[in-house]
């Protein structure tokens, strides 16, 4: 069965057709935004240092004008620059982390971040049951995929480790500061 | 184990970042109308929820389920939901399995496994533009004679 297949189920009498002209291309989405949104589209993306002329490309916009952003990008923290011959940039995490925490300072009361941290703990809790140990940093894949399918094993992993990445954030969101350092284990809810 | 050999063991968290950014691209398109990034009820995704008025009244419920991986792993998942209490699915996905290479489709009605090895593009709005692209095609594909 393809994508152009419906069921009956879908109509529930005679119906007038929308108007889907009125639907933009989807590929309209994501490039026809300003050039600071496509560069940061492509920027966001990146996680290995990057020639400015190879994301200036992935932007469709002039060398000389991504060059400009990502040095404005730089000082916002967004990237991070290597210097050298050519300058290359990648993605700043830090500050990417860093926004999380503040958006949930802003946006949960104490009590309520206190308690997203305890549900992640648990969560994480029986992720160190299923697996016996305390991080998944070591459990490998292969291993793993040797008990369970590899994609149940892939899920849970990654479950896993987006859970440790969680607890972090909502920690230092608790903290009241957004120093990212600590390990969530440390901590006593 | 996977069947590419190249990254069988590639794995990593959720990209909250990117499912930020793409939440923010899919709130301003006039598809959807609802639009959650990692809402409580699925952290790790962003949900979005088709605007019904492109849609026969059969149809109670259209959405997307998109989650994205730092490996750039993701899984994309369309889901259809009708007043007869029906329903029909399908899923772009790329990450380890035993059933297809890393790239694969599970064709609908019911998202079946195995499904359909592919390639997608390295660029995540290329993905996301081959998905929507094609259910525009069944969005079009309602209202065909």
């Amino acid at each position: 069965m393809d994508l152009t297949d419906i069921p009956d189920d879908a109509y529930a009498g005679d119906e007038q057709a929308p108007d889907l002209d009125e639907l933009e291309p989807p590929g309209a989405l994501f490039t026809e935004g300003p050039v600071r949104e496509r560069l940061l589209d492509v920027i966001t993306g990146i996680r290995d240092p990057t020639k400015v002329a190879e994301i200036a490309e992935l932007a469709d916009c002039d060398t000389e004008t991504a060059r400009d952003y990502l040095e404005w990008f730089d000082e916002m923290g967004l990237v991070r620059r290597h210097g050298g011959r050519p300058v290359q940039y990648e993605r700043n995490d830090t500050y990417f982390e860093w926004r999380r925490v503040e958006r949930i300072r802003q946006e949960y009361t104490d009590e309520e971040i206190v308690d997203a941290l305890s549900d992640t703990f648990e969560q994480i809790e029986a992720y160190r049951e299923q697996f016996d140990t305390d991080s998944p940093n070591s459990v490998s894949l292969v291993e793993a995929s040797q008990e369970i399918p590899t994609e149940e094993a892939w899920e849970a992993l990654s479950e896993w480790e987006t859970l440790e990445r969680r607890a972090r954030v909502l920690d230092a969101a608790r903290r009241d500061h957004p120093s990212l350092g600590d390990k969530p284990d440390l901590v006593d809810v | 184990m996977s069947n590419d050999p190249g990254t069988p063991t590639g794995r990593g968290p959720v990209d909250a970042a990117l499912v930020d950014r793409i939440a923010a691209h899919l709130v301003r398109s006039e598809h959807f109308s609802d639009v959650h990034s990692r809402p409580p009820y699925a952290p790790s995704a962003v949900v979005a929820d088709y605007d019904l008025g492109y849609f026969p009244s059969g149809v109670e419920r259209a959405y997307l389920r998109i989650r994205w991986f730092e490996t750039d792993d993701f899984s994309i998942h369309y889901s259809e939901q009708y007043g007869t209490g029906g329903s029909w699915e399908c899923r772009w996905d790329r990450h380890p399995n035993d059933h297809n290479t890393r790239e694969h489709f599970h064709p609908p009605p019911d998202a079946a496994t195995p499904g359909v090895d592919e390639e997608y593009s390295s660029d995540w709005r290329s993905v996301l533009t081959t998905v929507l692209t094609r259910l525009d095609d069944r969005i079009a594909a309602f209202w065909e004679d």
